[in-house]
């Protein structure tokens, strides 16, 4: 053919388009000499070769297409071309006259000479217009579905409700395109500054995308995002996606908002925290500010409810009616209670108990197949209330498809990975149905399209609050009569559906109208301290579209004042205004501030940011035994938070060796994101607190050597190359699903073979030597730092505490039961480490000790009580303690206790009237209460000193970083001295005759300073008994006891001599002794040395506390590090040879 | 830049004097009103109101690479490609939305429905005037234009 073509294609000499022979494509194809006319498709360019097409691929495949339909259509011979005179004539006819483009010949590369070539550039020309028709349709294609869009009816009536109203609340159903056309709409009315807000993150990102999409801006920043840690915002930035987190905090640094001349407020609906925060801040702003518009977007929900809300500034409604296709409602409800019955006793072994019976899904799967037929698309949508009920009956529908093979079966929750959650858009192959077993994720925040039939099983779990016993609630609950509808109307979206409801209509009928406002559900903790710090004087009259229960609002108060939070007039302290800067629960917050006195807060940084994200660990992370193999070696006996770290800390190693984080993550059954979350959010942390003065800014100065330096440099091109790359990349588009089994492992692969995104732009953030920092910051190998860190988390936990039940010791591992303040017989998750090693929480037999004679009560005896912090509290099937550390037990009581109680001899004291400590070994008492009280306050008024000079503006004095490691120092010897004492929780009974209610024995006031804190003046407590001896510790209120009366009279036969200096009492008198403490040479001279890093290695200007040294049945002898020797010896008389050694140097 | 030849002058004060005053009148505007990536043209269809903001009217837009059109067209950047770099061109870097009629005058799109294209622009109404004069063909899928975008309309 080639040969013949040549001499078809012929007079190669002739110049100009005259009249040569013709082509004909019987004979000939322009495919057979791609490799020499490509170069007629290059136009002249500085840079050699740039080609006329986007896609020469594309082309080329045109022109075979080309050539075939001319040859199907019977106009084989390619018509000679004419000259431009010829072309602008009407007769005779030519198809090129239909042709609206030229070819620019002057910027062409080469010149066409020959009839083949001629044609080609022809050629070229017919496909560009094709190509110019095409994207033309594209974008006409665009603007008609924005047309016919439901909204669009009402464009105009929102401008004239926006001409005339300051507020328009628009109220369509989902489909009615009302997320993406308001804002464009508003940019039309001449609208510059847009922000809408969204509640999830990413309805922002998608919203953004979709809109700029329609603005044909693709490629620009008109339209952009900001939601935590990223944002696309820019100066020409007129229509912003933010979330609803994000806007109330630029409020709080804003007051007005000035940048913004129009707010949507989407998905008001949703009710939840900040949405109901946002309406409230909202109604005051409009006061502030005349010309701003205010747009209120919901769902058909409660309608009245916003409207009646915003009547006196006269909002304007716009109801825009949902496009849905017919929806077939059909009740099913679950057949008759004995049957069930029946059925469960047969399968319960596998079923334990609550787990939800899958029949009745399968069955109106079974019903489908028999009156559907499969020719006929669509898909099913199964609701159902949690993770564990999807597995059972994704397990039940899979072994459903065995048989009825056309299904494919996916999960969809929450907890999935992205990608995971990402392949319920993609398409089934024909004749196969999608299954989706959901949660209420795909009721309103995720669109799943295709699908013609709902399974709705009534269910919801939904998160509660307690605010009793502060803690949360997963419960199932019927859902209330809107989320049932919303969820019929997931049938009706792409055509006519069916939706079958597995409950009664009189189920139905006794639904709640709406799902109950998350207000009413969580803490309010962190919400009022906003309020507070943006100026409001008394939250009490915010204006809530529905208030919360006046009763919890006091509570709350209440502890924001504990905290500190909030002064004694409810007015914002530093701590408070410095807490309402973090953007984290009020806990973590505090226990960063709390960790600033100290010098160095990386590693807490680190803890922090892993307490605030969501447990990075997967369900497969505990059902998959690849996985728990996998991680044993890094779990700790700290607890799981101490695992994570650990584990992210490896992570950041692979980071460092430049090796593959994703496949590690997946094998380790933990979802990456989280990880990458932590290191953002812990760089958050970092810039506010150093933004605040609160921590010296990083000396990341450790400058890269030149050579480093140009690696980086290197490194940086290549990623900045592939981050583009990627930025105009297509998204992800949905794909065809793969039948089942086996196509997982596939895809994955699929997966690992595109650029890892996250991970260019962790390498871009971070250079080695960051990387080297921020896995120093992840390092918890060294046991101070570790004791020190669970003190700081303790700081934040309290007064979330738990306490181990007395009968732990004779029980296995699901009956290790914990009691709270508030809520008794609490358990360990099943997941957790603690769970799995209870022991680690128990007292060894070894850790019992002897009591001394007097000491009567059975509780156990020892040093080694601890007690659990935790972080929140969680009731599912059963009330769960969730990231727990252990800390000991009377240390990090009268640490962080609010009320402290003792009796004269210290020898009994009640931490918060729940908790009593009895200490029978003389001297014990007092040792630990009295350090503590001063431990307690010097670290209290570093941090006020700090607050307090942020506030005034100054620098922090130089002189602190030395106080405060000492602080640190003297904390940790705190931490690990051995006191042996028995602890217990008091019962009603204990409480009542507590104290001793009775006024300070004379002697008391007769006290001319105070023994515990010599700057606390001292007052009768008229409540308890005794006297204030501290901000929290009251001195001899509790009645004595039976053996406290015993164990006094004992002593007071004997002398007592001070263990650091001669002065000596003829008469065991502990009111004595904390008078002499203060004055004591020997403590003074001790006192407040810094002191040299380590514990270890300290040997001089150590305090007594040596290990077990204040214990009398110690018969550990006691090893001088400065001689060298072993030496039996008595407290008093080490203190004496530890001097001469000194001495003798 | 071909103002470095005009430099070397004697008289050096009156030049700076003359370069300095443009400057001055460019200070108080906008830089973005002289970005040529923002499109300032209205586009209107006379035929089904398609409303869209064009970069340039005329026969050869500067964005373009190697075309041109053969009478004034309403042309955009491809909003559907990266753009190249600032005063770059790009293969296919450009969409014409419409033209005038050629008779009427009247802005009409490129859609069939609105506008045909034979020798030049026509706006239906006018096409249908014009096409006694044409070649069969050119009659045969004006009117075959014609019914299809009725059926469309439909």
């Amino acid at each position: 053919m080639s040969r013949k073509s040549k001499t078809g294609a012929g007079d190669e000499g002739g110049k100009g388009y005259g009249r040569r022979s013709q082509l004909n494509l019987v004979d000939f194809s322009f495919l057979d000499r791609k490799a020499e006319l490509s170069g007629l498709l290059q136009a002249k360019s500085r840079q050699v070769g740039r080609s006329l097409v986007e896609n020469e691929c594309d082309f080329w495949k045109f022109v075979g297409k080309y050539e075939a339909m001319m040859r199907s259509t019977g106009q084989p011979v390619l018509p000679p071309l004419l000259c431009e005179e010829e072309l602008v004539t009407p007769q005779p006819y030519h198809r090129s006259k239909h042709l609206a483009l030229r070819l620019d010949g002057d910027e062409m590369f080469q010149e066409a000479h020959t009839e083949v070539q001629a044609q080609f550039r022809h050629l070229l020309l017919v496909y560009l217009n094709f190509r110019q028709a095409e994207k033309f349709q594209r974008i006409r294609k665009l603007r008609q579905a924005q047309r016919n869009l439901p909204i669009a009816r009402f464009r105009q009536d929102l401008r004239e409700a926006l001409d005339t109203s300051r507020v328009v609340i628009v109220a369509g159903d989902t489909g009615c395109g009302k997320s993406t056309q308001v804002p464009q709409y508003l940019y039309d009315f001449g609208f510059r500054s847009i922000a809408c807000t969204q509640p999830r993150r990413l309805a922002c990102v998608s919203l953004c995308k979709r809109v700029a999409h329609e603005l044909l801006d693709d490629y620009g920043s008109r339209v952009a995002f900001q939601i935590r840690f990223e944002r696309s915002r820019t100066q020409s930035t007129n229509i912003l996606f933010i979330t609803e987190g994000l806007l109330l905090r630029q409020l709080a640094v804003a007051a007005n908002l000035d940048q913004y001349d129009a707010l949507i407020l989407d998905e008001i609906h949703e009710r939840n925290l900040f949405g109901d925060f946002l309406l409230g801040v909202t109604k005051c702003l409009l006061r502030a500010r005349p010309q701003l518009k205010l747009i209120l977007m919901s769902a058909t929900i409660n309608v009245e409810l916003f409207h009646g809300y915003f009547r006196e500034e006269g909002a304007r409604l716009v109801q825009v009616p949902g496009r849905l296709f017919p929806i077939k409602l059909r009740y099913l409800p679950p057949p008759a209670l004995e049957l069930k019955a029946g059925q469960a006793t047969a399968s319960s072994k596998r079923s334990q108990g609550a787990r939800i019976d899958p029949a009745p899904f399968v069955q109106v799967l079974s019903l489908i197949d028999q009156q559907y037929p499969t020719s006929e698309r669509g898909d099913v949508l199964i609701f159902v209330s949690g993770v564990n009920e999807i597995e059972s009956v994704v397990e039940a529908v899979q072994e459903y498809a065995t048989q009825q093979t056309h299904w494919l079966v996916l999960p969809l929750h929450s907890g999935q990975a992205i990608a995971e959650q990402g392949k319920v858009f993609d398409y089934a192959p024909e004749g196969w149905r999608k299954c989706i077993v959901s949660t209420n994720i795909a009721e309103t925040s995720l669109t799943v399209d295709g699908v013609r039939f709902v399974v709705d099983s009534g269910k919801v779990k939904e998160m509660s609050y307690d605010a009793t016993c502060k803690g949360q609630r997963l419960k199932e609950f019927w859902v209330s009569k809107s989320s049932a509808e919303q969820r019929k109307g997931r049938a009706g979206r792409t055509g006519p559906g069916v939706c079958f409801r597995l409950y009664t209509a009189d189920q139905f009928n006794a639904f709640e109208a709406y799902p109950t406002p998350e207000i009413y559900r969580v803490p309010l903790d962190t919400m009022l301290l906003q309020m507070v710090s943006m100026g409001l004087p008394d939250v009490r009259v915010f204006p809530f579209i529905e208030a919360p229960e006046t009763e919890r609002i006091e509570q709350t108060i209440l502890a924001l004042k504990q905290h500190c939070a909030l002064s004694v007039e409810e007015k914002i302290t530093p701590l408070g205004s410095s807490l309402a800067n973090l953007p984290v629960e009020l806990s973590i917050g505090k226990m960063l501030l709390m960790g600033c006195v100290f010098p160095e807060v990386e590693q807490l940084l680190t803890l922090a940011a892993m307490l605030s994200v969501q447990n990075p660990l997967t369900n497969r992370a505990h059902t998959d035994q690849r996985c728990v193999r996998e991680r044993q070696s890094l779990e700790s006996d700290q607890g799981d938070l101490f695992t994570l770290v650990s584990l992210y800390r490896e992570w950041l190693q692979l980071k460092m060796r430049r090796e593959s984080t994703r496949q590690w993550c997946r094998r380790l059954g933990i979802e990456e994101q989280r990880f990458y979350e932590v290191t953002k959010l812990r760089q958050q942390f970092q810039r506010i607190l150093e933004s605040c003065g609160m921590v010296v800014a990083s000396s990341s100065g450790s400058q890269l050597t030149g050579a480093e330096r140009a690696t980086r440099h290197g490194e940086l091109r290549q990623l900045k190359a592939l981050k583009r790359r990627q930025r105009f990349e297509q998204p992800r588009q949905r794909k065809l699903l793969k039948q089942q089994h086996g196509a997982q492992e596939e895809e994955e692969q699929d997966e690992e073979q595109g650029d890892d995104m996250r991970d260019v732009d962790f390498r871009l953030r971070y250079d080695h030597r960051q990387l080297a920092l921020l896995e120093r910051s992840a390092r918890l190998d060294r046991h101070r730092d570790v004791v020190l860190l669970k003190l700081l988390l303790g700081s934040g936990f309290y007064p979330q505490l738990a306490v181990g039940d007395e009968f732990n010791y004779c029980k296995g591992g699901g009956q290790q039961f914990f009691h709270t303040r508030l809520k008794p017989f609490l358990l360990q998750h099943p997941n957790s480490h603690f769970a799995k090693h209870y022991e680690l929480l128990k007292l060894a037999d070894s850790d019992l000790l002897p009591k001394p004679d007097f000491y009567t009560p059975k509780h156990p005896f020892s040093e080694r009580h601890q007690l659990l912090c935790y972080q929140s509290l969680l009731e599912t099937a059963k009330p769960y303690l969730i990231n727990c550390i252990r800390l000991p037990a009377a240390q990090t009581l009268l640490l962080f206790s609010f009320s402290i109680d003792t009796n004269a001899g210290i020898t009994q004291i009640v931490c918060d009237g729940w908790l009593g400590l009895d200490l029978p070994v003389p001297g014990s008492g007092m040792e630990l209460l009295s350090r503590a009280i001063e431990l307690r306050r010097r670290w209290s008024s570093l941090l006020y000193a700090k607050l307090e000079d942020l506030n005034n503006k100054q620098e922090s004095s130089s002189g602190v970083s030395d106080v405060s490691s000492t602080l640190w120092h003297e904390l940790l010897d705190f931490m690990a001295l051995d006191v042996a004492y028995a602890i217990r929780r008091l019962l009603p009974a204990d409480i009542k005759r507590l104290y001793s209610r009775q006024e300070p024995s004379a002697k008391l006031m007769d006290l001319k300073e105070n023994p515990f804190a010599v700057d606390y003046s001292m007052t009768a407590n008229e409540e308890k008994g005794g006297l204030n001896v501290s901000e929290h510790v009251v001195y001899n209120c509790l009645a004595e006891q039976q053996w406290t009366m015993a164990m006094d009279a004992a002593l007071r036969t004997e002398s007592w001599h001070c263990s650091r200096c001669d002065f000596e009492l003829d008469e065991f008198d502990v009111l004595q002794q904390l008078v002499h403490r203060p004055q004591c040479p020997g403590r003074k001279a001790q006192g407040r040395k810094p002191k040299p890093d380590s514990l270890v290695t300290t040997t001089d200007a150590h305090p007594p506390a040596t290990p077990r040294s204040s214990n009398p049945n110690s018969s550990g002898g006691y090893y001088c590090d400065t001689c060298k020797r072993k030496l039996q010896l008595t407290k008093i008389d080490i203190l004496r040879h530890q001097q001469q050694c000194r001495d003798k140097k | 830049m071909e103002a470095d030849e005009n430099l070397v002058l004697d008289n050096e004060a009156a030049e700076i004097e003359r370069m300095k005053l443009p400057q001055e009148e460019k200070k108080p505007t906008d830089p973005e009103e002289e970005d040529e990536r923002i499109a300032r043209i209205d586009f209107l269809c006379s035929g089904c109101e398609m409303h869209e903001m064009v970069h340039y009217f005329g026969r050869k837009p500067p964005f373009s690479l190697a075309i041109k059109y053969p009478e004034d067209n309403y042309v955009m950047r491809d909003p559907f490609q990266p753009p190249p770099p600032r005063w770059h061109t790009k293969a296919e870097y450009y969409i014409s939305l419409g033209a005038k009629c050629s008779i009427c005058a009247k802005t009409v799109c490129k859609d069939p429905g609105c506008s045909f294209y034979y020798t030049a622009t026509f706006c239906m109404p006018c096409g249908q005037e014009k096409l006694k004069n044409w070649p069969v063909e050119a009659q045969a899928r004006l009117r075959k234009q014609l019914a299809a975008s009725k059926e469309d309309k439909k």
